[in-house]
Order: C-alpha cells, then structure tokens, then sequence
C-alpha cells in the first residue's frame, strides 16, 4: 500500500480524528499548525532527537535487560549470513533459528553489557569495548539453545493484538529471531529490515512481534556524541576485516554512521569526491558483493571528473558493470533520504544533485525516471519524473556549479511543487536530454538512449519530455 | 461541541452569511494551513479554503456535525486532496484516475451520495476508526499527520524528536498494519 492510497484512504477518517490531532499539540505544546517548520530546525532536531535517544539509551539500557547480550564470533557465522540474505520473514525466521542453534557451538564468545555497549558509544571513538571469555565460563554460550517457537503473524491485522510487555517477557529486545539469543543474525535482520525500510521503501518483512524486538536499534543508536563528524567508518576499522560480517553492535555503529552521513551531507550541499569515497567504504563494507577500493576510486573518479568535463560521457557508467548499481545505491539513498525530507515544501530544493546514472526509487512510486539535462550549454542537471517534486534552483555539486538566477536564466521544465507547472522557461533555451535511467527496486532496468533536441520552445520540449515519459511508462517491466 | 462552534453551527442553520466570515475569522488560518500543506500553493490553497466554506454552507443544514471544526477540517482536507489528485491527474496527461478502493471511496462531507456508496464509505469510516484506535497514541497521531494532514516526515521526525528514519519505519509498519486490517475486511488495492 503506498502513501497516495493511505491519503485517498483516510478521506473516510472519522473527522474527529483531526480534532485529535489539534488537542494533542495543544495540550503538549507542540506544533499543532501546519505550518512548514522552520529549516534549521529540521536540520537541527534529528541531531537534538539522536542525542535525547542516546541519553536516553544511556538512562534506560543499563536497567532494562540485566542479562548480558551475547555476542557471538563473527567469523563462523557467514553461514548464517547467507541463510539470512534469502528470505521472506517466515522463512527467515525459521532459518536463521537453525542456523543460530549451529552456532551454539562456537569454541568462543564475546559478551557485551547493554551497558557497556551504549557507553562506549556515547564517549568513545573505540567501536566496542567487549569482554572475551571462553564460551566455557558462560552457561548459555556453549551449547545451543532450544528454539523458541516463532509466532505466526495471523494475528498482524489487529493492531492492539500485540502487547509489548508480554513479548518482552518472553524475549530480549534485538532478539529478532526469537531463539533466545542475541547474535549476529539478529543484527543482521534488524539492519537489513531497515535497509529495506528506509532506504528502499520497501515494506517491512518483520512481524509485529519481531518490530517490538527490533526497536533496539530503531529507536537507540549508539552514537558518538563528543565527536559527531568521527568518520564512523574509523571505529568499524577496529576490527579486522575478517570480522564481517558485522555483528549488532557494528549494525548499531553502522545505522549512527549512516544518520550522522546524512546529517554531513544536508548540510554540506557540496559533498567532495572524498566524501562519497568514504560513503562508498561503509557503504560496501555493509553490502556484499564488496567492490575493491581501487575500483571505487576509479568509478568515482571516472563518475565526477567525465560530469565535469564531458557529461555526455557519463553513459560509458555502464562500462563498470556491477559498480554503477553500488553506486547508485549511494545516489539513491541520498537522493531518497533527500526527497523525503523536502517534499512538499516550499523551499528551493537546492542542495541535491546528481549527475548520472542514479537510481530514483519512491515507495509511493514503482518506478521513477532520472532525467539530466544540459541548458545554454552550461551544465544544468535536474532531475524529474511524474511525481517527483521539483523546483528550480538545484546547484551542480559536481558539474559546473552556478546558481540558477546567474546562468540559467530560466526555469527547467516542471517548476512549482507538483510537476506540471512549467511556464516559465524561456522558449528559446537549448534543451537536451542526456539521458535517462528506468529502474524499480534494486533491478536497473534500462538504461536509455540520448535524446537531443535543440533550439525548441519550452511546449515543443515539454512534449517531448512528455512523449519520453509516455514511452517510459509502456517499456516498465516490473 | 464548544459554544463558539455551536454559535457557528447555528448561524449555519439559520442561513446567515455572517457565518462564512466568522467561521473563516476563526479557523481560515487552520484551514488555510491544511490546504496549503497538501496543494503547496498558496492561490490554490485559498480557492481551496473557500470552496470549504461554500461546501459547508451548502451542506448545513441539513448536516449536523458532532464537532464543527472537524467537520470543516475534514471538508478543506478532502477538497484539497481532490484537488490535488486532478491536478496531478492533468499533469500525467490522461487525466485518468488510477481505480482503486480510495477512488471509489466517495467523500462523505459531498452531498448527494449513493447510498451504497454512502454504505462502503461508512464501512471504511468504522475500519479506519478501528484502526487508527488500536493505534498507540502517538503513533495514531503521527499517521494521521502524515496522511490526512500530507506532513512531510521529516516535519513530523522533528515534532516528535524522531530521526526521519524512524518516522519513516513507524510509518511503514502502519501501513503494513492498515493493509492488513483491509485485507482481513475484504478490501483489495
């Protein structure tokens, strides 16, 4: 169910509902209207929430689970990984509950307190402080544990079916598999229903019983606050790379990592190559297949220096094979993270760019189109679809950067909120279409052919814009 | 029902036109607001509010809602969300409608429904109320901002001291919640 249905859905809520609404934020002196908030502070506030979940972290954990949190060896369990990697929540459920009862018999384990986890996190640039121990001075880490039975998820379509505090009695939150133990799968499971979740747009495969286990990580991210811009990726270096697949804790580390990331780059409007380099080391440290380092560096530097010299080149993206997916990955988790916190609103949309093959994938959408355009023959790229929200006024990052009100004297086609608007390029401007890119999901689909049109009118281009869409729409393959 | 919204109501039913430009002193800012948030234009945003006022003018009586503002609320709101919905629909060129159970919904606050789809709506209406009420408080209102009142996530992650992120995945698992609950009623997207 995507967002436009849950909108056109709730013209049936009941109208007190809204009254509700207007009480809550009255009585809690919050921001009842609806006006658009402030922009400093949206960027300031996910700060000011991380920093309340972390201290709150640090008050809550330590009394809420007085039972230490094992840990297992990382190493062994790749076969476990790899059992996850498959699944749809049944499934996983029950393969991962095998596969952790196998692990049962790793010689060693590493047992880390709630505790001690949320405070080095909170002070310091160390990953983890773990205490190692034989699996012997550790009744429960020896052997493998009886399964606990998985629930259905029958009970899903009552909401009030679920209480917290009784599957908490039965299981640790972060126990997403519910075999009694915290261990890699569950770290594994938790970040990749997040992946899923937030970066996708995909639906949640957890069941509700598993949501209230994974809220670990959803709602307390280790995080560290003294020094906020540590490249994350340093604390993740601690262990060697043996050690991934990662555990909770890396999860943990690595969920703060990506907050903090896209803290850096709403306020960086203009990210270096380095920045994304760095991106890109998290990023495939997390998400196999692995590209190596140098492979980056050189997509990279490919990617940004042919956007600055030459944008038409940037079709030879493909000539990388498997690497402009991973990249785009990168693209598209800003370009996602970007859009859904500037739709609908009124301000220029100005800081996010991207300059090739990026992938655009809306949960509200099954497909999106990535279009870059050239004007006057000054780079100007921008990027739209059928309801993709769009302004003027987008600064090149990467290409030739200029402001909108400078260069490009006019707006691009589809200007206002909603697309469609459109008036106000001016008729005569050189209008080329480079290229666009039709994907769904993680699948790239196809990539398109140049389209260059010159010296039209805007309603000559806008047709043909339109045609392109047309075109897009009927060669969609789900 | 406070007395000033009772005041509104019975100047409604008494058909003074003095009603339109109290209710619009009173609650056109809150209106507006609605509107403006879903349209994100301002001129829209105020035809919007005033086609509210005319709708309500035309439906009470013989309306009688519970709660006034609500009710006003709710007519901006779908209005917008019509509105929208056909601007969005010129844009896409056809002007065609995706079929769905929310295109069939019809809205409740238009006079002259079809009973059977007056029925339907009523259905939904009470699967809605089922729903949103097994809805932890401040889940239920975090959905109903963000789709009833079209709040960006990330407005509503800095309201409630939220990450986007998490905003996002609560989101979600309602979603997933409320499908459920539509599947178990019969309902198919």
């Amino acid at each position: 169910m995507n967002d436009e249905t849950v909108k056109a859905l709730m013209k049936q809520m009941p109208a007190h509902f809204a009254d509700e609404v207007l009480e809550y934020h009255a009585a809690h002196g919050t921001a009842g209207n609806i006006a658009a908030f402030p922009m400093v502070f949206r960027f300031l506030l996910p700060a000011a929430a991380l920093t309340a979940a972390a201290v709150f972290a640090l008050i809550l954990l330590p009394h809420k689970n007085d039972e230490p949190v094992q840990v297992n060896s990382h190493v062994p369990e790749i076969t476990e990984l790899i059992a996850v990697e498959s699944t749809d929540t049944t499934a996983s459920q029950t393969t991962t509950a095998e596969a952790s009862g196998t692990t049962g018999t790793t010689g060693t384990a590493q047992t880390v307190s709630r505790s001690s986890l949320t405070t080095t996190a909170a002070h310091s640039t160390t990953a983890k402080t773990v205490q190692t121990r034989s699996a012997n001075t550790d009744g429960n880490s020896g052997g493998a544990q009886a399964a606990v039975p998985v629930q259905t998820t029958d009970a899903e379509t009552e909401p009030s079916a679920y209480d917290p505090h009784d599957i908490l009695k039965q299981f640790s939150l972060g126990d997403v598999n519910m075999d009694g133990r915290i261990t890699t799968v569950d770290g594994q499971m938790i970040l990749k229903d997040w992946h899923n979740v937030v970066l996708d747009g995909k639906e949640t495969a957890f069941s509700p019983e598993q949501i209230i286990l994974a809220d670990v990580v959803d709602g307390f991210l280790p995080y560290d606050l003294e020094n906020p811009w540590l490249a994350p990726y340093e604390e993740l270096k601690t262990q060697a790379p043996a050690d991934y697949p990662l555990s909770l804790e890396d999860a943990q580390v690595i969920v703060a990592y990506y907050t903090r990331i896209l803290s850096n780059f709403n306020m960086n409007p203009n990210p270096t190559k380095n920045d994304y380099v760095e991106f890109l080391q998290i990023y495939q440290k997390k998400f196999e297949p692995a590209v190596p380092a140098e492979y980056t560096d050189m997509l990279m530097e490919k990617t940004v220096v042919i956007s600055e010299d030459d944008p038409a080149q940037n079709v030879n993206i493909e000539e990388f094979g498997l690497a402009p997916i991973e990249f785009s990955s990168i693209e598209h988790f800003r370009m996602k993270e970007y859009i859904f916190t500037r739709i609908g609103r009124t301000e220029r949309f100005n800081t996010e760019v991207h300059y090739s093959a990026s992938r655009i994938n809306f949960p509200d959408n099954p497909y999106e189109i990535n279009i870059e355009i050239l004007t006057n023959n000054e780079q100007y790229i921008g990027s739209f679809g059928p309801t993709l929200h769009y302004e003027s006024g987008i600064e090149i990052i990467n290409g030739k950067h200029h402001s909108n009100s400078d260069q490009v004297t006019g707006r691009l086609a589809y200007t206002g909120e909603e697309p469609g608007g459109a008036e106000d390029i001016l008729p005569t401007q050189k209008f080329w279409i480079l290229r666009g890119v039709q994907c769904s999901g993680d699948t790239y689909i196809n990539p398109r052919s140049e389209i260059t049109v010159t010296n039209t009118t805007f309603e000559e281009a806008k047709a043909i814009l339109d045609d392109f869409f047309a075109q897009s729409e009927l060669q969609y393959e789900p | 029902m406070d007395g000033q919204d009772a005041r509104l109501l019975a100047l409604f039913k008494q058909r003074d036109e003095q009603a339109i430009a109290e209710t619009q002193a009173i609650y056109g800012s809150v209106c507006l607001g609605i509107a403006k948030h879903i349209l994100r234009n301002e001129q829209d945003a105020e035809e919007c509010v005033n086609d509210a006022m005319m709708s309500v003018w035309q439906q009470i009586p013989p309306a009688e809602p519970q709660s006034f503002r609500a009710y006003l609320m709710t007519v901006t709101r779908n209005l917008a969300a019509s509105r929208l919905e056909q601007r969005n629909a010129q844009k896409r060129g056809g002007g065609v409608q995706p079929v769905s159970i929310e295109s069939d919904a019809p809205d409740l606050t238009a006079p002259g429904a079809d009973p059977a789809e007056h029925a339907e709506a009523s259905e939904l209406s009470a699967l809605l109320e089922r729903f949103l009420n097994a809805l932890p408080q401040r889940d239920r209102i975090i959905f109903i901002e963000r789709f009833w009142f079209y709040k960006p996530e990330a407005e509503i992650a800095a309201n409630y001291g939220l990450s986007p992120g998490n905003v996002r995945v609560k989101l979600s698992r309602m979603k997933k919640k409320l499908a459920a609950c539509l599947k178990k009623e019969g309902y198919h997207e």
